[in-house]
C-alpha cells in the first residue's frame, strides 16, 4: 500500500508542470532585467578551477568511502613507487628516490656495527647496478658511460662511509668502550667485511677488464678508484679484527733509551719520510704470558 | 565527481560573475522542479508562478551579492523558495485586515476567485493530489522534497535547516498521515 501511493507521488513528478509559454516568456523577462545591471566580462582561469577542486575535495574528504579509498591509493601508491624505486638504475628517475630510502634507512639505525652491515649491503647493491649496466646491449655508448660514473660515485661513497664506521668502531675498542659482547658482534662484523670487500674487489677487476665498449680512461680510472678504496676497506676490517683479539698495549721504555720491538737504527722510524707506522710493542702481562709479538709498518706512497 | 554537482560548482563561479547565460541554464535546470514545489504551497498557478519568478530574481541578487561559500545551488534554490512562500502568506494574512468597502469588495470577489480555482484545482488533481493537499505544510514539504523533487535527506535538512534524524522522523510520520488518508479516500 505505502509502495503504491509512493509510486503516484513520484508519478507528480511528471505530471506537474508549469505552462512552456510561461516559462519563455518569464524567461525572456528575468534575463532583461539582470542584463540591465552591468556585469564584468566572465573569466574563468585555472584558479576558478581550483576553487571548485578544493571545494569537492572538502566536500568529498568529510565521506568515511572517499577517506578509505584515499589512504588505500596512498598505500598501494607508495609501495609501487617504492617497489618501482627498488629496481631503478642509476640515470632513471626513481634512483634518486632508491638512493634516499636507503638513507632513512641508515638513518635509522644507531648502532655501529649494523651500520657497516647495512652501508656494505648498499655497497654490494651498486654492484649489482653495475653488473646491469655493463651487461646492457642496448644503451648508447655514452649513457652508459654515464651510468657507469654514476653507479662507481655511489659504490665508492658507501665504502668510504663504511670505512668510516670501522675507524669508529676501532677508536671505541682502542678507548676500551665497548663490551665484550660489542667485541664478539665487531668481529662478526669485521670478518664478514672482510670477505665482501674481497667478492667486491674481485668483480670490479672483473668488470674493468669487460669494459670494452667503455674504454675511456676516465671510467676505468673511477673503477680503479674503486677498487682502491674497496682494498682500504678490506685492510681496515682486518685490522679491527686484530685490534679486538689484541689485549690494551702499552709503549714500554727499556733502560738503554730504546724502545724494544723497533729497530731504531731502521730508516722507517724516520718522519721526515711519507710513511705511517704502526708498532706493536711486546708486552709482559703480569698475569699470562706474551700473547702476541709483531711489528708492523705499512708505507704509503 | 558528480557532474551534476561539478556542472553547479561551475555555474555558481559563473553566477558570481554576473553571466547572463549562466543565469539563463540556472533557470532552465530549475524553473520546473521550483514551480513544482511552489505549487504545492500554494493555492493557484498563477502564484505559483509569480512566485517562482521572484525565486530566480533573489537568487540572482544573493549570489552576486554575497561573498559567502554556496555549498549547493539547489538546496540554496528550493529555501529561497521557501522563504518566498513563507511572506507570501504573511503578506496575504495582512491584506485580510483591510476593511473598505471597495476594497472588501474586491477581496469578496478574490476570495470567490479564490474559491472558484480552488475547485478547479480539485477537478484537475488526482487522488494522491488531494491527500497531500490535506496534509499539514510541514509533512507535504518533506513528501514533495524527497518523492516528487527527489532530495536527499542530506539536501532536506539543508533546505529545511532541520538535522537529518529530524527530517527521517518527519518523513516517516508524514508517509503515516499520507496511508491513512488514502485509506480514508478509499472507503
Amino acid at each position: 500500500m505505502e509502495n503504491k501511493i509512493i509510486k503516484e507521488i513520484k508519478n507528480l513528478r511528471t505530471e506537474i508542470k508549469p505552462r512552456s509559454e510561461w516559462v519563455s516568456l518569464s524567461r525572456d523577462l528575468l534575463l532583461k532585467q539582470i542584463k540591465q545591471e552591468s556585469y564584468e566580462p566572465v573569466k574563468i582561469g585555472a584558479s576558478s578551477y581550483l576553487q571548485i577542486f578544493v571545494q569537492f575535495f572538502r566536500q568529498s574528504m568529510l565521506e568515511p568511502a572517499v577517506v578509505m579509498l584515499l589512504m588505500m591509493v596512498t598505500f598501494l601508491g607508495s609501495s609501487l613507487g617504492i617497489n618501482a624505486a627498488f629496481y631503478s638504475l642509476p640515470g632513471e628517475p626513481l634512483y634518486k628516490v632508491k638512493l634516499a630510502l636507503e638513507q632513512t634507512h641508515a638513518a635509522m639505525v644507531s648502532n655501529e656495527t649494523e651500520q657497516v652491515n647495512l652501508k656494505i649491503e648498499f655497497a654490494q647493491k651498486r654492484m649489482e647496478e653495475l653488473d646491469k649496466i655493463v651487461s646492457a646491449t642496448d644503451l648508447p655508448v655514452e649513457q652508459q658511460k654515464a651510468k657507469i660514473k654514476e653507479a662507481v660515485a655511489e659504490l665508492q661513497n658507501n665504502v668510504l662511509a663504511v670505512n668510516n664506521h670501522l675507524v669508529k668502531i676501532s677508536k671505541s675498542i682502542t678507548q676500551s668502550k665497548v663490551n665484550d659482547k660489542d667485541k664478539a658482534d665487531t668481529v662478526k662484523m669485521a670478518v664478514a667485511v672482510t670477505s665482501k670487500t674481497e667478492e667486491l674487489v674481485k668483480s670490479l677487476d672483473q668488470k674493468l677488464e669487460n669494459l670494452p665498449a667503455v674504454d675511456e680512461l676516465e671510467v676505468k680510472d673511477l673503477v680503479a678508484g674503486a677498487v682502491k678504496s674497496v682494498k682500504d676497506v678490506n685492510l681496515s676490517a682486518q685490522q679491527l679484527v686484530e685490534d679486538v683479539n689484541q689485549p690494551q698495549e702499552n709503549a714500554l721504555e727499556i733502560p738503554d733509551g730504546s724502545v724494544k720491538g723497533v729497530d731504531n737504527n731502521d730508516s722507517v722510524s724516520d718522519k721526515s719520510q711519507n710513511t705511517d707506522t704502526i708498532i706493536k710493542i711486546d708486552v709482559k702481562d703480569t698475569e699470562t704470558e706474551v700473547i702476541n709479538t709483531s711489528t708492523d709498518s705499512i708505507k704509503l706512497d | 565527481m558528480n557532474t551534476l554537482n561539478f556542472q553547479e560548482k561551475l555555474l555558481l563561479l559563473r553566477l558570481k560573475k554576473k553571466d547572463p547565460e549562466a543565469f539563463a541554464q540556472v533557470y532552465d535546470l530549475y524553473v520546473t522542479p521550483i514551480y513544482r514545489f511552489i505549487y504545492f504551497k500554494v493555492s493557484s498557478r498563477q502564484d505559483a508562478e509569480d512566485l517562482t519568478s521572484e525565486v530566480f530574481l533573489k537568487i540572482w541578487q544573493y549570489v552576486t551579492e554575497t561573498d559567502e561559500v554556496i555549498e549547493n545551488l539547489r538546496a540554496l534554490l528550493y529555501r529561497s523558495a521557501r522563504n518566498l512562500v513563507i511572506d507570501f502568506y504573511r503578506r496575504n494574512a495582512k491584506r485580510d485586515y483591510v476593511q473598505d468597502e471597495e476594497i472588501l469588495d474586491l477581496i469578496q470577489d478574490e476570495k470567490q476567485q479564490s474559491l472558484l480555482t480552488k475547485v478547479d484545482l480539485e477537478i484537475e488533481m488526482k487522488n494522491v493530489e488531494l491527500i497531500l493537499r490535506k496534509l499539514k505544510d510541514e509533512y507535504r514539504e518533506i513528501i514533495i522534497l524527497r518523492f516528487v523533487e527527489e532530495l536527499s535527506i542530506n539536501e532536506i535538512a539543508e533546505v529545511l535547516g532541520k538535522s537529518k534524524g529530524s527530517v527521517r522522523v518527519i518523513l516517516h510520520r508524514a508517509l503515516k498521515v499520507v496511508k491513512e488518508l488514502a485509506n480514508q479516500n478509499g472507503k
